[in-house]
């Protein structure tokens, strides 16, 4: 499987032409898709259109962009113009069709990229299984009766699966880190504020994030760069010019202070993500660790805000349509619909109270590691799962040890760590705002030292 | 709110909402003062 950006290199060379490339990954997804079910939507004709735009810019002499070429795919809750945005759920199979792509699909497609197709997540994109009802389960590519982590599972699966080199999803409470760790794929959650939403379908708005996925460090850098920066059609998107990343890649993770988040993400685990924190810690030199305060109560802020937050942008639908929901998330969101307004505020309060407690952990380290998710991938329909003696429902539980980072906004990478288990797992690499460039120094150290590694089915 | 809950989701409701109440009861004993306020501020003429 070739990198996004060797394809990239490869079509701007001239050494191959993109509708070549395109060809090759429409027949891979056509080979392995029937089994993964990653896509809900296929984008081939306008892709074929999209390549031979590329392969004439380049007879003309004209730059075809960076990233020319490079096939990739997004999360259905993004806009493309022409497509139903369907956001994983049946209510909106019937809207009418996007008028333009979402900002970070329309950044892509300008810099050379061809978008394939759209991938599957789980209803509203609540939910860390993708087990879509009506759409079906994305099934994890090294464990086909095993899921691939949610909310958006099709985004990873396709990396894991070698159907195409780059894809887009949202995290906003985990949603992105958890089927990265599932699928053993890199992952990366920018900052709040860094990567507009702008036709993308909301969800919960203060903590709705985009970012890229990929099968290594250097694509997962050039995706971030090209998606990243203001936009005026976002209003939470920051006008913080962009600091790159890619070229600072190579600097590794020397001279950063790196710790080992405890307390709160020391367990419940399974042992394969101790594995997972102890072959990163060991390998970058982690010998502290740190513990973020009342995190606990930052996980239950998330999930409050959460449930109120979607069951009241639900409300109308809830009330004249409930029987055409998701039914693994109806009863979440009519529930999450009666949350009193004074819980919703103490969790508002709350969350500026564990900002300011967390960034003061930010003077004395650069960076914290901790675990993406509890343990490797479950078969699908598991209901609970027993980690260190406790019992729990597993839908609600594997963004555990995510909800707390993203609850505040943080860059995060999610880094898939080779420590002899047998399905794949990834550990967090946590910064300080706007330091994706730690995240992604950290990954790259990793890879480079053989301890990350995105597998590939 | 003017949502009728159908009895078959009636039980779903509850054990959501049964843990929904479990977390609150965590941030409702978060040591917060008078003077700490929300995380999300709005802001006046944002959208010039």
């Amino acid at each position: 499987v070739k990198s996004a950006l060797a394809i990239a290199a490869e079509v701007r060379s001239g050494g191959i032409s993109a509708s070549a490339i395109l060809a090759e990954t429409l027949n891979t997804i056509s080979a392995r898709d029937p089994a993964i079910n990653a896509f809900t939507t296929r984008l081939d004709a306008q892709a074929r259109r999209d390549a031979a735009a590329v392969d004439a810019a380049i007879a003309a002499g004209r730059d075809p962009g960076p990233l020319a070429g490079v096939p990739f795919a997004v999360k259905n809750l993004l806009d493309i113009a022409g497509v139903t945005t369907l956001n994983g759920a049946r209510i909106n199979a019937d809207s009418a069709p996007a008028t333009a792509d979402a900002t970070v699909v329309r950044r892509l497609r300008e810099r050379g990229a061809i978008l394939v197709g759209a991938l599957n997540m789980d209803a509203y994109a609540y939910g860390f299984t993708t087990e879509n009802t009506h759409y079906g389960p994305t099934h994890n590519p090294h464990a086909l009766t095993h899921s691939a982590g949610g909310s958006s599972g099709g985004s990873a699966a396709a990396i894991a699966a070698g159907m195409v080199p780059l894809t887009l999803g949202s995290d906003t409470n985990g949603s992105i880190r958890v089927p990265a760790s599932l699928c053993g794929v890199f992952g990366l959650k920018p900052t709040f504020g860094r990567v507009s939403r702008a036709g993308a379908a909301s969800f919960v708005h203060d903590l709705d994030h985009l970012g890229p996925f990929a099968a290594c460090t250097d694509d997962l850098a050039a995706a971030y760069e090209a998606i990243a920066g203001p936009d005026a059609h976002d209003h939470a998107c920051s006008t913080r010019a962009l600091d790159p990343v890619a070229s600072t890649l190579s600097a590794g993770a020397t001279g950063l202070r790196i710790a080992v988040a405890g307390g709160y993400f020391d367990g419940p685990l399974a042992p394969e993500a101790r594995a997972a924190i102890a072959r990163a810690a060991a390998t970058l030199g982690a010998r502290d660790n740190i513990v973020l305060p009342s995190a606990d109560t930052a996980r239950a802020s998330a999930f409050v805000l959460t449930a109120s937050t979607a069951g009241s942008l639900y409300l109308p639908q809830l009330r004249a349509r409930a029987q055409d929901f998701e039914p693994l998330s109806r009863d979440r969101l009519l529930a999450g619909a009666l949350i009193p307004a004074a819980w919703l505020h103490a969790a508002q309060r709350f969350r500026r109270w564990y900002h300011d407690r967390v960034l003061e952990i930010f003077q004395t380290v650069d960076a914290i590691i901790a675990p993406a998710t509890p343990c490797s991938a479950l078969p699908l329909g598991t209901e609970s799962m027993t980690l260190d003696g406790q019992t729990m429902a597993v839908r609600p539980n594997l963004g555990m040890y995510t909800q707390p980072i993203s609850f505040i906004g943080l860059p995060v990478a999610a880094v898939p760590i080779e420590c002899g288990s047998a399905l794949p797992i990834a550990v967090q690499v946590i910064a300080a705002p706007w330091r994706e460039d730690i995240c992604l120094r950290i990954a790259s150290a990793l890879e480079r030292a053989g301890a990350a590694r995105a597998r590939i089915a | 709110l003017h949502l009728p809950i159908a009895a078959e989701h009636l039980p779903g409701v509850r054990e959501n909402f049964a843990r929904i109440v479990t977390f609150a009861q965590l941030i409702l004993a978060a040591p917060l003062t008078r003077t700490d306020e929300p995380a999300p501020i709005f802001l006046p003429g944002d959208r010039l």
